[in-house]
């Protein structure tokens, strides 16, 4: 069985994905036709794509089918993707380097995360300094403790045992850079933290267009992911560019790639002409712009306005406001 | 291999392992129209999930068994169907011969008494001292350990002819292993600088190559795993790869497309597992794979291997299946785990492993720990110590949260026991401070002497390790020269000439 609208590969003979197929953006996920042979397959958004974990087909109380397919996906961590602990230090990964490039301990322990210290003062979140330091002193052979609010152990516990498992109290390290293998002057706080990863990935987020759908009544970009929308270049980026004085780049982001439109201005009149198929004689049509209220298609200009404006016009022309364009040629 | 699907289809995540998935069911296709109908009326109301394991597994296993005779299994295979499933988990698959041939080949670098300890000390010094950086021969370079000309090498019992010291800045790393395992390795490094040392430590983690599992043909999975994770597993097992040195990386081989048939940049493997209708949970592990080239097996799978033949030498060839299921069950190498299998399901898969470097995948990384320490300088102020109190001597010595420094019992004199054992945590430098005593004791890191610390995933030996890294070392250093052989260094030489 073949289908015009995309990939039917992975899909068996009753028209549903096997376990285990690779789904591409695009690709029909669940081929449904009609008795009639029109195709009604369902394609996956081009947000989508994965491996088919699971199929369900099944019905509901009135008898209708119901076919559900879960896809899944492995995602390798990528910049952009966000981490949070325990204690709501939540991030966001800024770069990614390969391990020999690290700090490195004498004992060769090379961190799998390193997170900016002026994040602490700030957020007043020492409870992830404490978390880091008493258990790097369990992991080295301390006894499990306590850490509920409740009880809490004591910074003198915490550092004596630190000090015991042969660590500074403070839990600084003296690292060596990865890069040039020399000694950092600092002493570095390391130790082992639970970290989460959250589902606000790069991957999902990541927007662009460079033409694609316009809104069907502004005839302006989509907003929407999912509809294959842009980026809003809104009123504070405007008044950036105006602060920079790049007045052409602004026209062109906001008017050439936007809703660029024409209309014709009746120069006697200075009110809309509309394009429209009129009888010259009585064998002869012609289609252009005319004045219906000067009734002459003569001193009539076509200039570029937004097309926003142009609607401006019309509902103001609905509700019985014209408004009027002084025009001059230049 | 006829139940192969023709079209492949590469997973789209580039760092993890490729997964190709067979068709089980798409085998025989019907209209769609009439197929969709008809199990719309008999679903209708009902729930069928695919993903339950006894249908699944059901379904799938019955096709199988009917169009695919048991030509692939071995005799070992059989016996784990058949019967005792508890040693057949345990059983290494290699036969007599291979084991021989490995036994040679790890022979070789065994190290045994002192004399083959200088032998490896000097073998790696003369190494380390062929690696030169491109521009030591101009004599210009203003790279901060060439600034001074160093002190002439120490005479060494080298047969080495060396170029005259005058017209090179090139030294002459001394080294003295402390340590040598198989997987394990500690050694000194003297009479050079921290950019030699960490060149070392970087083509030890990211440029030595090994070999492991890159890409993962899932025939049959019906584990609680899915296809990705058992492919990442699979690809983390570390493979004895004494021989990745020599083959070719699969993207620069004309015989293949590292497809697993070419002897020169791939291996394949097979694992096949079922749970039988016991109750027990199969653990499926490294030592179920079978791989076709017996210089690559799990590294573990090797080990048991090794063991057992310096436990008992004869066997004979004939009965060598039942020794290898012997052979790992005496010595309890149990393998990594890859998945569980409940009753009924089962896991069936092709693996090809390629050669590569940790810089593309971690997989690929021979280093479980490369590390280097500065070798620690501790000298006395003597006028301030004997100032001090015995007391506060002994809490100052406490401070120390190693092991570093004590007391002389009979002098009362602070003494280091372990200088190396001090972690630069400036601990009692503070302590000294606090107690109204600084300048106590003065702390230096010596410029020029490294103590390193090896380990290996198994993949290869401690040593094997760090010649290969000296050798990548060299041939990228030497890629460097040939790029300024006409007296051009280029971007390079206005780094290093600094004009």
């Amino acid at each position: 069985m073949q289908s015009k609208r995309g990939r039917v590969d992975s899909l068996d003979s009753d028209g549903l994905p096997y376990v285990g197929a690779s789904l591409q953006s695009g690709d029909i996920v669940i081929g449904k036709v009609t008795e009639s042979g029109e195709d009604h397959s369902e394609k996956l958004k081009h947000t989508e794509k994965g491996m088919v974990e699971k199929v369900v087909l099944s019905a509901n109380h009135d008898g209708v089918n119901v076919a559900n397919v879960t896809l899944r996906q492995s995602r390798s961590l990528c910049v952009g993707d966000k981490f949070a602990s325990m204690h709501g230090q939540k991030g966001v990964v800024g770069l990614l380097d390969s391990q020999e490039n690290f700090p490195f301990t004498r004992q060769g322990i090379v961190p799998d995360m390193v997170i900016n210290p002026h994040g602490f003062p700030t957020r007043q979140t020492p409870g992830q300094l404490l978390e880091a330091a008493l258990g790097k002193g369990i992991a080295l052979g301390g006894t499990s403790r306590y850490a509920t609010p409740f009880t809490t152990p004591s910074l003198d516990v915490i550092t004596e045992q630190l000090h015991r498992a042969g660590f500074s109290r403070w839990g600084g390290e003296s690292v060596l850079n990865g890069q040039t293998g020399e000694r950092t002057r600092a002493l570095v706080f390391m130790g082992p933290t639970f970290y989460q990863r959250l589902t606000h990935m790069a991957e999902d987020k990541v927007k662009f267009r460079n033409t694609g759908p316009v809104h069907p009544l502004t005839r302006q970009p989509v907003e929407d992911k999912k509809r294959f929308g842009g980026v809003k270049f809104g009123e504070m980026e405007r008044d950036c560019m105006l602060a920079h004085g790049a007045a052409a780049n602004l026209h062109e982001r906001l008017f050439m790639l936007s809703d660029f439109s024409q209309m014709h201005i009746c120069q006697s009149c200075q009110r809309v002409a509309n394009v429209i198929e009129r009888d010259v004689d009585r064998w002869k049509k012609l289609r252009g712009p005319y004045c219906p209220f000067c009734r002459s298609a003569e001193n009539i200009v076509r200039i570029n306005v937004p097309y926003g404006a142009k609607l401006l016009y019309q509902e103001l022309f609905c509700m019985g406001i014209c408004l009027k364009f002084e025009t001059e040629f230049r | 291999m006829s139940m192969r699907k023709e079209s492949k289809q590469d997973s789209p995540s580039s760092s993890c392992n490729e997964v190709e998935r067979r068709s089980e069911a798409g085998k025989n296709r019907q209209p769609t129209v009439a197929r969709w109908r008809e199990m719309g009326r008999g679903f209708a109301g009902g729930l069928q999930t695919r993903t339950e394991p006894h249908l699944a597994v059901g379904v799938a296993l019955a096709g199988h068994d009917r169009k695919q005779p048991a030509t692939r299994s071995s005799p070992a295979r059989e016996t784990a169907v058949t019967g005792s499933r508890f040693l057949a988990t345990r059983v290494a698959y290699l036969s007599w011969e291979d084991v021989n041939q490995l036994r040679k080949v790890k022979s070789k670098v065994w190290l045994r008494g002192i004399d083959e300890q200088l032998t490896v000390e000097t073998r790696i010094a003369d190494e380390m001292a062929r690696v030169r950086w491109p521009g030591e021969t101009l004599g210009t370079i203003g790279v901060s350990h060439h600034l001074t000309p160093p002190p002439p090498p120490p005479p060494r019992p080298s047969e080495m002819d060396r170029p005259a010291a005058a017209a090179s800045y090139q030294r002459f790393p001394r080294v003295r292993i402390r340590e040598l395992k198989d997987d394990y390795a500690k050694f000194e490094l003297r009479d050079t600088d921290a950019s030699m040392a960490n060149a070392l430590r970087r083509v030890m983690i990211a440029e030595v190559p090994t070999v492991a599992i890159d890409l993962v043909e899932i025939e049959v999975n019906s584990s609680v795993l899915n296809d990705e994770f058992i492919a990442h597993r699979l690809g983390l097992i570390p493979l004895t790869s004494a021989a990745a040195m020599g083959m070719r990386f699969s993207r620069d081989c004309d015989a293949c497309d590292g497809d697993g048939s070419c002897e020169y940049c791939s291996v394949e493997f097979h694992l096949s597992a079922r749970a039988t209708d016991s109750d027990q949970t199969l653990q499926v592990t490294s030592n179920d794979l079978r791989s076709t080239d017996p210089k690559v097996c799990a590294v573990d799978q090797a080990r048991a291997i090794q063991q057992a033949l310096g436990a008992s030498e004869p066997y004979d060839h004939a009965s060598a299946a039942d020794q290898r299921q012997v052979v790992s069950c005496i010595t309890g190498f149990r393998g990594i785990l890859i998945v569980k299998l409940r009753r009924g399901q089962e896991l069936r898969l092709r693996a090809i492993a390629r050669k590569g470097i940790g810089k593309d995948h971690a997989k690929w990384s021979p280093a479980a720990t490369v590390t280097f320490m500065y070798e620690p300088e501790i000298r006395f102020s003597e006028e301030i110590m004997d100032k001090m109190t015995l007391d506060e001597k002994r809490s100052w010595v406490q401070s120390s949260p190693t092991k570093v420094f004590d007391i002389d019992p009979n002098s009362h004199q602070l003494v280091v026991v372990d200088a190396e054992a001090y972690t630069y945590d400036d601990e009692v430098i503070k302590k000294a401070d606090a107690m109204g005593r600084p300048g106590l004791v003065e702390i230096n890191a010596k410029e020029d002497s490294f103590i390193f610390t090896v380990e290996t995933t198994g993949a290869i030996t401690a040593y094997e390790l760090i010649m290969n890294a000296i050798t990548v070392l060299r041939q990228k250093l030497d890629a460097v020269r040939l790029q300024d052989d006409d007296g051009d260094l280029g971007e390079l030489g206005a780094h290093l000439g600094g004009s």
